[in-house]
């Protein structure tokens, strides 16, 4: 019965994102990027969870295991499929090297500040105890939202673009490093048979030897699948479902993130260079929104909303962390990204530009899948409330970002001329 | 290579790599709560939790092999000029948890989910092809035909069974008496009347077979449903009396014949431990017999036919609605809704194919061109939900069983084909029914599959308490499975004989563009 009631809020959602109140809704920019990173959906699905109204029992999740585990796989595919070759030469080195200086500063600071966070709030439990956790929330500080309507000014100039630009790509590609370095850094520990966890490198290479394995094997049977499957789109939902949760699936039997072999094979599809792929690739993404709407909801029911003063502290401190080393960062990122003719855009006034500098302090959406990952994997009241901790930082930067850059708008007149012309 | 080759080595691949998974989990990955040496986890906050199980982490590794690797025998099936729904099924039965255990029983547990969905889609399909002009020109037929073929089955399979359970010297005589006897023969004779929609309208959605044979088999297998459903009630009713009586000739039995005791530890060790004994005992059975029990077997057929169809009615109008509304959102919708008939009929005690087939057949028959892309939406998700329903019932077979009781069962489905093909050439004679539809009508009722079960279930849970129903659910069964597998073969080569398979439809399987 509580599965119906998720299924049917689901339903309900699906139908309200796509109704037309809702498309005039998400005209105004804030809504939109609020929208877009499925925040709305992910509060909805605490509301109907079993900490809040209890509508939905924790239980009946095991019978969405396998829903769950196609969300993830999907998104993991999805982002795999980015990672096409001819699409990363043609990136600007600017662009690699921006990603490049995100995922090293944020890594770094945020490991440093998860490490003695999680030390305050666990009393100081063993570092192997504790590894995942600081490693979810490096991941999930890498990277940043990739949707940028909602902090850009109405009129933009040619700097304003590439900024909006460097963001975009730079998302993308931190995406990737996120997934990459949760799964390779979570899969270092792993429980025991004695119920203790351990750092074992040994178990963690081969498992991410065979995972890679999968990729490669999968990647190459999805290709041919689709050549089996031909134009027919009832054969193709079927390869790509089963391609989807086999390799997510394969992931987590082997005690590693479901994402990451979803997203390895998402890149050897991508790389094997077919006909088919643009048509697989357009299937994938016409299915995204709904499947973010489901999976957002999901991890609002899987939450534990009582982190405590412990849990409160580490939320307070990613927040902190990620408003004052992310403008910098997309500072820097900016600059790499700059155009010679137009001259630096750090020097030249430019309305909306404290709305684009914060953009990267907003939190990627993959990074709320990655939490879920790890619930999945061990559903214990801690990873739940590390699930929380990472909603909550990223709601919490989300709204300030985009209060920032709607009073900038306010300010600038930008929001007036927008209301005038829609 | 060959285009067989082409299908049978993924397939292979497939299943190994899965084994290859399951193997180098056992080793690296994380320890099965089930055979772990610590019961109690704690977590970082030194909180307990318990792991989950490792059947649970390894569910979306058994479904993506069953997804994948089911298409692939199904297009290989059809290579062969089968059905795919054989192939589907014959891929359950090989990696299932009796043959090369790539899917475990606990797996199968957790994938329950895509039942839901699966018989809701094939309710609203069924229902969908049923159109009332045809009806009203072969209601007659389909009437004759169901109730003459209903009949002439029920009666010989219980007269089949009644002489087998005599001349076998089986327990069941031994110990339950000519009553239990009885009631057991008529139990498997109304099992027997069960037919699979499912598989029929997954075979006329694969062949795209139209035509008066097609058309009412498929109606006749709608029709017959509700009938099985209420006569399987009206049976369980009228047993209550029969086991009351049944249970006294076995005390009266064992009273007579105390060396029985001596020579049958076991049987007697299970009839007198407390669970069987509160099964078994007068109290059970006096409560089956009285008028409360009664009662609520009038509840139950009035839910089951008259509630389920308003049900349906009610579901028809929402779902409408929502379809001319939603536009992008259809699959959405489509799936909620089908979770919605399934989870929330069973909630209610309503029957969800009943719901779905009143669903389908008002939606098809009073919105028509308006609701195309509906049942386009819903054509479009049957491959996966099929492949995966119908790979879990292969699942279920256990191959051991069927070559433990073959005679009986091999007696059952020889008789129960005399049966339906003497029933249905009476009913289409009576309802004039043209031919080669009258001579081939019958092969869309010997399929069977997930009511079968599900009555076979509910039977095996009625009886319990007999030492004898092991093998009686093993005969069920295994009668079951075979209705299974041949069913498609048969129903898809009498389609052709008939003449009504569309010959455009997909139904070679190639390898696209191979």
């Amino acid at each position: 019965m509580e599965i119906f009631l998720a299924i049917v809020a689901v339903a309900a959602l699906g139908l309200a994102a796509t109704s037309q109140p809702a498309y005039r809704l998400r005209r105004s920019r804030a809504v939109a990027g609020l929208l877009s990173t499925g925040w709305p959906a992910l509060v909805i699905g605490l509301l109907l969870g079993p900490h809040v109204s209890g509508l939905i029992d924790e239980s009946s999740l095991i019978d969405a295991t396998p829903l769950l585990m196609i969300g993830l796989g999907w998104i993991g595919v999805i982002v795999g499929l980015q990672l096409r070759r001819e699409v990363l030469e043609a990136l600007p080195r600017r662009i690699v090297g921006f990603t490049v200086i995100d995922v090293v500063i944020t890594g770094v600071v945020f490991a440093v500040v998860a490490w003695l966070g999680l030390r305050a709030w666990t009393d100081g439990q063993r570092p192997a105890e504790l590894w995942a956790g600081m490693v979810l929330i490096a991941s999930t500080a890498v990277a940043w939202s990739m949707e940028t309507r909602s902090v850009r000014p109405a009129g933009e100039s040619n700097a304003v673009q590439r900024a909006s630009l460097a963001i975009r790509a730079g998302g993308a590609l931190g995406a990737v490093a996120a997934i990459a370095a949760f799964g390779i850094g979570a899969a270092l520990t792993r429980r025991l048979d004695d119920g203790i966890v351990r750092f074992d490198v040994p178990a963690a290479g081969v498992r991410l030897a065979l995972t890679a394995v999968l990729a490669i094997a999968l990647g190459i049977f999805g290709r041919y699948f689709l050549r089996v499957a031909g134009k027919q789109r009832e054969h193709e939902l079927v390869v790509f479902l089963g391609v989807v949760v086999f390799a997510a699936g394969v992931s987590a039997q082997l005690g590693l993130s479901p994402m990451l072999g979803a997203m390895l094979t998402g890149a050897v599809i991508a790389n094997l260079g077919s006909t088919d792929l643009r048509a697989f690739e357009r299937f994938v993404l016409k299915a995204e929104h709904t499947v973010a709407v489901f999976f957002s909801v999901l991890a609002g029911v899987l939450l534990e909303p009582r982190i405590g003063a412990g849990g409160l502290a580490l939320v307070g401190a990613i927040v902190a962390a990620r408003l004052i080393v992310k403008p910098l960062v997309s500072r820097a990122g900016y600059t790499l990204a700059e155009d010679d003719d137009d001259g630096p855009v750090s020097e030249r006034p430019q309305r909306g530009l404290v709305g684009l500098r914060l953009a990267c302090a907003r939190q990627s959406p993959i990074a709320v899948a990655l939490a879920v990952g790890l619930v999945l994997a061990e559903p214990s009241a801690f990873n739940q409330k590390l699930l929380a901790v990472v909603a909550f930082a990223g709601l919490a930067c989300e709204l300030l970002v985009l209060g920032v850059a709607a009073a900038e708008r306010i300010t600038t007149g930008d929001e007036m001329e927008e209301t005038a012309s829609a | 290579m060959s285009t067989s080759l082409r299908l049978i080595l993924p397939c292979i691949a497939l299943v190994l790599f899965a084994l290859a998974a399951d193997l180098v989990a056992s080793v690296v990955g994380p320890p099965d709560p089930a055979t772990a040496t610590t019961p109690a986890l704690v977590d970082a906050e030194r909180e307990p939790f318990a792991a989950q199980p490792e059947a649970l982490l390894s569910v979306g590794t058994g479904f993506g092999v069953l997804l994948l690797g089911a298409w692939l025998l199904g297009k290989f099936a059809a290579q062969l000029g089968l059905s795919k729904i054989t192939g589907f099924l014959v891929f359950g039965i090989l990696v299932g948890p009796y043959t090369l255990e790539v899917i475990s029983l606990e797996q199968m547990e957790y994938l329950k989910l895509v039942n839901g969905l699966a018989i809701a889609l094939i309710a609203l399909t069924a229902g969908s092809e049923i159109h009332v002009p045809f009806i009203k020109k072969f209601g007659k037929a389909i009437t004759y035909i169901s109730v003459i073929e209903m009949g002439i089955v029920m009666v010989l399979i219980t007269v089949l069974m009644e002489f087998m359970l005599h001349a076998d010297d089986s327990p069941v005589v031994r110990f339950g008496g000519e009553g239990a006897a009885f009631w057991v023969a008529l139990s498997i004779g109304t099992i027997a009347a069960a037919n699979s929609p499912a598989v029929v309208i997954a075979i006329i959605t694969e062949t795209g077979a139209r035509g008066v044979m097609a058309q009412t088999g498929l109606a006749v297998t709608v029709v017959k449903d509700l009938l099985t459903i209420i006569a399987f009630a009206v049976v369980l009713a009228l047993a209550g009396a029969g086991i009351q009586r049944a249970a006294e000739q076995r005390e009266g039995y064992i009273e007579a014949h105390p060396e029985y005791a001596e020579t049958h530890p076991e049987e007697m060790a299970l009839m007198e431990s407390p669970e069987t004994s509160d099964a078994a005992g007068t109290e059970g059975a006096k409560a089956d017999a009285s008028g409360e029990k009664k009662e609520s077997i009038g509840v139950y057929l009035l839910k089951h036919v008259p509630g389920s169809m308003g049900a349906g009615v009610l579901v028809a109008g929402l779902m409408a609605f929502a379809a001319l509304k939603v536009g992008a959102a259809l699959p959405i919708v489509l799936i909620a809704a089908s979770f919605a008939i399934t989870l929330l009929s069973t909630a209610l005690g309503l029957e969800p194919l009943i719901v779905g087939l009143t669903a389908g057949f008002l939606m098809s028959n009073f919105f028509g061109a308006r609701l195309a892309h509906f049942f386009e939406t819903v054509e479009e998700l049957s491959m996966p939900v099929y492949a995966v329903f119908f790979s879990l019932a292969g699942c279920k077979v256990d191959p051991s069983v069927v070559q433990a009781v073959w005679h009986y069962v091999l007696a059952l489905v020889v008789l129960r084909a005399i049966g339906t093909a003497a029933g249905c050439w009476i009913g289409g004679k009576l309802g004039r029914v043209e031919r080669p539809a009258r001579d081939w009508v019958w092969a869309s009722l010997i399929p069977q599959a997930g009511i079968a079960l599900a009555l076979t279930q509910k039977i095996a849970t009625e009886f319990a308490h007999w030492p004898f129903m092991e093998k009686v659910y093993a005969i069920m069964l295994s009668a079951v499975a075979v209705h299974e597998l041949i069913g498609p073969l048969i129903f898809k080569f009498a389609l052709g004989r008939a003449g009504e398979i569309n010959p455009d439809a997909d139904t070679k399987g190639g390898a696209g563009a191979h």
